[in-house]
């Protein structure tokens, strides 16, 4: 059984040391990988992500991130990753990883994505300089993540984002942000270049479960919405039941 | 920025402006309402100290308005739970 935890938004401040850690250290009993969807600081700060890191050295499973717009905001983004990186985390924008656990390949493709908003009330590449670099940025990111994602040779593929590739994840956040949470463009990639699963995080009012247009689920996992220190989510047979505590013993073990 | 005649939707809309700016909190996602001279704040902060700071920041930034500060702190409430995908 491959076991795959997640959680994104954790928003780590100095007010935030020692909240997290404990909840790591104890992960390998329920988890192969954590993987962690993005807006891991609080503002971007270098200190914060110091502070990060020195909670993510108690993670003792391959742990792998993407980033989030809040991780971008204080210009600082290559030295949280470099951060990130020193403690063990990849880091993923625009490519793909693989971990081994238990004689199973899991495969993951990550980027931030962006936003733009979703078919049928989505902004377009036209117009003003600023507006066609805004779509453009999403339809770059989404390209780069199905090519990372087609390229994957694994038993399960997630992608892994901080935007959402759909509005159903989103229910809950106020209609007239959408555009700002996520873009189908994401989606379309995912469908395109082939998943599993789809975590993401971004949008903390929002709803933790739903598919794409062409059926791969999808969870939003920022930890606002999932209120726990992370979600696994399991694949193959054994194990847990649907809905389970995580860690409890396979039925018959 | 707020001018004193400003409608209080602006003025809202500044307070969130300012949340989202400032370094020490960096908040996109509180409700400000302005109601006569009270300042509603909702929503959910990671921290103690966030929601005593996001507090100190409205009231220094809106000194004749009584501050109503009904921010949540996340917990990590929930037990860790798994779904079974295939």
């Amino acid at each position: 059984m491959i076991r795959i935890a997640a959680v994104g938004d954790i928003h780590m401040g100095h007010d935030s040391r020692g909240l997290w850690a404990p909840h790591l250290r104890n992960l390998a009993r329920e988890a192969d990988v954590l993987l962690l969807a993005g807006d891991l600081t609080r503002g971007g700060g270098v200190d914060e992500a110091e502070v990060l890191a020195e909670e993510l050295r108690e993670a003792t499973v391959p742990t792998i991130a993407v980033l989030g717009n809040h991780d971008y905001h204080g210009d600082a983004a290559t030295k949280i990753e470099e951060l990130l990186t020193e403690v063990g985390v990849r880091v993923l924008e625009g490519n793909g990883t693989v971990v081994e656990a238990g004689g199973a390949r899991i495969g993951i493709a990550g980027t931030k994505g962006f936003g733009g908003g979703f078919a049928g009330a989505c902004g377009s590449d036209f117009g003003e300089p600023e507006m066609k670099a805004f779509i453009r940025h999403t339809q770059l990111l989404a390209d780069r993540l199905q090519q990372a994602l087609a390229d994957l040779r694994a038993d399960v593929r997630v992608a892994l984002l901080h935007y959402s590739p759909i509005p159903a994840t989103l229910q809950g956040e106020r209609l007239e942000i959408y555009p700002f949470l996520g873009s189908y463009l994401l989606a379309e990639a995912i469908d395109r270049g082939g998943a599993d699963l789809v975590v993401h995080g971004h949008a903390h009012g929002g709803s933790e479960r739903g598919v794409t247009p062409a059926g791969i689920r999808v969870r939003n996992v920022a930890q606002p919405v999932i209120r726990s220190a992370y979600r696994v989510y399991c694949f193959g047979d054994g194990g847990l039941a649907c809905d389970e505590p995580a860690g409890a013993p396979a039925p018959g073990a | 920025m707020t001018q004193p005649t400003d409608p209080p939707q602006y003025v809202a809309e500044h307070i969130r402006t300012a949340l989202a700016s400032d370094r020490r909190v960096s908040e996109l996602g509180i409700g400000v309402k302005i109601v006569g001279n009270r300042v509603q704040l909702s929503g959910v902060v990671a921290t103690p100290d966030r929601r005593a700071l996001v507090g100190e920041i409205v009231h220094q930034l809106l000194p004749d308005h009584e501050v109503q500060n009904d921010l949540v702190v996340q917990e990590i409430a929930e037990a860790n739970r798994a779904e079974r995908l295939r």
